[in-house]
């Protein structure tokens, strides 16, 4: 590993933290936590985004070229972040009681941490080691970032007609060539600063946010009230998680990748709701958009979070008029369109009699397919891809049903979680992408988008009562305080 | 006396939740009534190189086709008498995968086979009635055929000499349900391309350890509610504790899988550079076919395109991620788009492991069905083909 390999690593995050520290300088506890999950995660994309700007002619030293652009734009971010909530380190998070945990809870909190960091030394030791190993890392995800850094300059992937339509043109094409590119930018960094295409080292940021994502969860949910103990046994049953493991050791799929942005949307979302701090909501929504940057089903969650976001700045007498308006809306646009509705960042989505076309899906057929519902029930329930996390989500919300009913963010929270849920169970039961559910090709790792975020409700659920925090208020600064006199 | 009861329950119940999981019918006995055991020495090398060790069968090379394959002879065996197979080997490098094999008596001419669990050191117990439906009639000839691990191992370096030490095919019984379970939890599996979609832990027919466990948590829930009624105000923290304890015993077989597939990895990649585990690719047989292209081709700077063809979609997928930066794209796709006379002049078209596309040596033809594109060839040999298209195509 060179020295110009950790010094990308180092620039990447030092510009994520940098960039969440500003947004985050409203809480107490567990700042540092979400500071470094965020600042891991974003530090990682921001880099993608420096690089595809400013590096496109010269992709063998991406990074030089982009890394004083990120660094300038991580600084004036922060200053501007920080100095928009100066003053604002607030005294609203109740005091939680950390040293009140019993000696089983603490004893099961250190083995879970335990567990984890072991599991994280094998994880980096696999990705360390082998080659680019699961099908669409190599077939998808990483065929734009190969290209361009081999290359050593940007190319456009175009579809195959316009590929043969072209022939002078430097014009690249492949089964994947409209896929979002900015995990291809996030490599081209990496590989650049490797100075070779070496897979292990353009893989290792798979290892990165898996970190990111636990770190990143544990701080919002202690922000959020949880105690250390509650937050850390909620860490280890996210990290534990059999499929999210084995994403971070076959590393090079996008699917993390959503779930980790969709995960930190909801929990910043929530924090928005709860506290209302500005800063946590331009977090959420900048992990919507995210979101659509990163896969094409990222637009939907996008679309989903968007709207629960919109849905909970309402009046609560409100909120259920409006969706009902919105649903007879979308009805009138139907058939004034003919079936055609325009959707922002989908497109025209079209319905027949039995046909449902979305540009970013494709084209569905409407029919009940029971053996996909039967193989949805067998990856949640049967499979090992979760462990008991499914078994475990219905006694949970049976237990804490007052709980949840009595906070306005977990139910819309929930409600979205549902609504998500709800969308996969009918792509996958009522139209013809049934069979992804049926090979189990797909079922899981859609599943997995919405994972973290099911997590955080339940453990957001399992808190002492009342210490959700209380929301959020400007404290004047220790000098401009009133004198008492 | 309460305490007996609970104990007799507890067991009970585990007894009955363990043994469906294992598939093990109340009605089969504790021990095997029915059993054929055959030690390594009854097997013959059919394929590959091995001789006798003591009783065992030491297996010292593979065939030049990559497998070695060892047999013995039945005497007509009826498959459902005889469902749990046993087998044992020594040394058995993780980098191979093991396939039994067998013929039946109404189909001599097939040969059946089922994927093992990886023997590892000690004995693995397995069912063949939940593994296969082949696994039925008369048998008349079994068999192991050791094979790289596919899409995984280089197959160069996959092979180290073995024992086959013993097989025995025994009838359903209770004393078989500890081994049952435990391949069936506990079986090395490797990574596959499929895990990244759902996860195979063990060997997983009917065993579901989560689906085993949470059963088990549930009933041992009712029971202690049930009989412990000093506990019922304590029902909570008695849920918590065993979903804790079913959780954790879930992710120490996780841990021990992900710690059994890293062990793979390491085998194969530790130690060396970065440059020669490039080298070690899986499909070593398309990478060289990609450094032969490469050389017949120009710089990716001068925009030369690529067309791939090949029988496996995974094998022209492959050589199109190992070409980059050329500019590729399957020849199906293109010639489905365009005419071959819209090509750019310098266009290479490489057929691997493909025999859809013929070269007609005569009209210097690339044919496939009644597609025609004219080609000079540039290299033919093994599996690979490469041409360059010539200017008047139809």
């Amino acid at each position: 590993m060179s020295t110009t390999y950790l010094l990308g690593w180092v620039v990447a995050i030092a510009a994520g933290m940098l960039a969440a520290f500003g947004l985050g300088a409203s809480t107490r506890a567990g700042r540092t936590a979400m500071v470094c999950g965020y600042g891991i995660v974003f530090g990682m994309l921001l880099a993608a985004a420096a690089t595809a700007v400013t590096a496109r002619a010269d992709t063998a030293q991406a990074w030089i070229h982009a890394a004083p652009w990120l660094a300038g734009f991580a600084i004036v971010f922060a200053a501007l972040a920080y100095w928009m909530q100066r003053g604002a380190v607030i005294a609203r998070t109740p005091e939680i009681d950390d040293e009140g945990s019993g000696y089983w809870p603490r004893l099961a909190a250190i083995v879970a941490l335990a567990s984890l960091i072991w599991r994280a030394s094998i994880l980096a030791s696999e990705v360390l080691l082998r080659p680019t190993f699961p099908w669409d890392a190599w077939d998808a995800w990483a065929v734009k970032s190969k290209t361009w850094y081999l290359l050593g300059h940007y190319a456009a992937f175009v579809s195959p007609g316009e590929w043969l339509a072209h022939p002078d043109a430097e014009l690249y094409t492949g089964p994947t060539w409209d896929y979002p590119s900015t995990l291809s930018w996030m490599q081209v960094w990496f590989a650049s600063a490797a100075g070779d295409w070496i897979e292990p080292l353009v893989n290792l940021p798979w290892v990165a946010l898996w970190a990111g994502l636990l770190l990143g969860h544990y701080g919002q949910w202690r922000a959020l009230g949880l105690d250390r103990t509650r937050a850390l046994v909620s860490v280890y049953v996210l990290g534990s998680l059999p499929l999210l493991t084995t994403h971070v050791a076959l590393a090079g799929y996008a699917d993390l990748w959503v779930a980790t942005i969709f995960g930190f949307g909801v929990l910043s979302w929530l924090r928005w709701q709860e506290q209302r701090d500005r800063a946590q909501l331009f977090l959420a929504l900048t992990c919507a958009i995210t979101l659509s940057l990163l896969k094409h089903e990222g637009i939907v969650w996008c679309l989903s979070l968007l709207f629960a976001i919109g849905f909970a700045a309402l009046p609560s007498r409100w909120r259920w008029r409006s969706a009902w308006i919105a649903a007879a809306a979308l009805v009138i646009a139907a058939v004034i369109g003919q079936s055609h509705v325009l959707f922002a960042a989908v497109g025209w989505v079209r319905s027949g009699s039995r046909v449902l076309d979305i540009p970013v899906i494709g084209s569905l057929t409407l029919a009940w397919h029971k053996p996909a519902a039967i193989g949805i029930v067998r990856s949640l329930f049967v499979q090992s891809n979760w462990h008991l996390l499914w078994w475990l989500v219905g006694p949970i919300v049976v237990w804490r049903w007052r709980a949840l009913r009595a906070s306005d963010a977990l139910s819309v929270c929930a409600l979205l979680l549902l609504a998500c849920f709800g969308l996969l169970v009918f792509l996958f039961v009522f139209t013809d992408a049934a069979g992804w559910a049926e090979s189990y090709t797909a079922v899981n790792r859609l599943i997995m988008h919405i994972t973290p975020a099911v997590v955080s409700l339940l453990a957001l659920l399992l808190r002492e009562p009342g210490a959700a925090p209380g929301p959020y208020r400007k404290v004047p600064e220790p000098d401009r305080l009133p004198d008492p006199a | 006396m309460r305490s007996l009861l609970l104990a007799i329950a507890l067991i009970a119940m585990w007894l009955l939740v363990l043994g469906s999981a294992a598939g093990v019918p109340w009605s089969a006995p504790l021990s095997s009534h029915a059993t054929v055991s055959l030690n390594g020495q009854d097997f013959r090398p059919l394929v590959g190189a091995g001789v006798e060790d003591g009783t065992a069968l030491g297996v010292g090379a593979i065939a030049s086709d990559g497998y070695a394959l060892q047999t013995t002879s039945l005497n007509k065996l009826r498959a459902a008498d005889l469902p749990v197979l046993r087998y044992q080997f020594e040394d058995f490098p993780r980098t191979l995968e093991l396939v039994l094999v067998f013929r039946r008596a109404d189909a001599p001419e097939d040969v059946q086979t089922v994927a093992l669990p990886w023997p590892g050191d000690g004995g693995v117990a397995f069912d063949l009635r939940t593994a296969t439906e082949a696994w039925r009639g008369e048998i008349i000839e079994l068999g192991f055929a050791e094979y790289a691990t596919s899409q995984l191992v280089p197959p160069s370096i996959a092979f180290r000499p073995f024992r086959l030490v013993s097989a025995r095919l025994q009838s359903v019984a209770w004393s078989a349900a500890p081994a049952l379970l435990r391949s069936g939890w506990f079986g090395y599996r490797p990574w596959s391309q499929s895990a990244v979609n759902a996860v195979a832990q063990g060997t997983e027919g009917t065993t579901s350890m989560p689906l085993t466990l949470a059963l088990g948590a549930v009933m041992t829930f009712a029971i202690l509610a049930w009989l412990r009624r000093e506990w019922r105000g304590r029902l909570l923290q008695l849920a918590l504790v065993l979903a804790a304890l079913a959780w954790m015993a879930l992710d120490l077989r996780g841990l021990d899988d992900l710690w059994a597939k890293h062990a793979l990895t390491t085998s194969i990649y530790s130690g060396k550079s970065w440059q020669e585990r490039a080298r070690l690719q899986p499909d070593e047989d398309v990478a060289g076919f990609a450094q032969l292209s490469r050389q017949q081709s120009s710089s990716p700077s001068a925009g030369q395109r690529v067309l791939i063809a090949s029988d496996s979609v995974y094998k022209m997928l492959r050589l199109i991620y190992f070409l980059l930066p050329l500019n590729t794209a399957p020849l199906e796709t293109a010639i489905a788009n365009a005419s071959p006379s819209s090509f750019p002049p310098d266009t290479l078209i490489v057929i691997c492991a493909g025999t859809a596309w013929q070269y007609d040596g005569a009209a210097s033809m690339l044919r496939s069905g009644t597609r025609a594109v004219p080609v000079t060839p540039l290299f033919v040999g093994g599996e690979l083909g490469i041409y360059r298209l010539r200017r008047g195509g139809s």
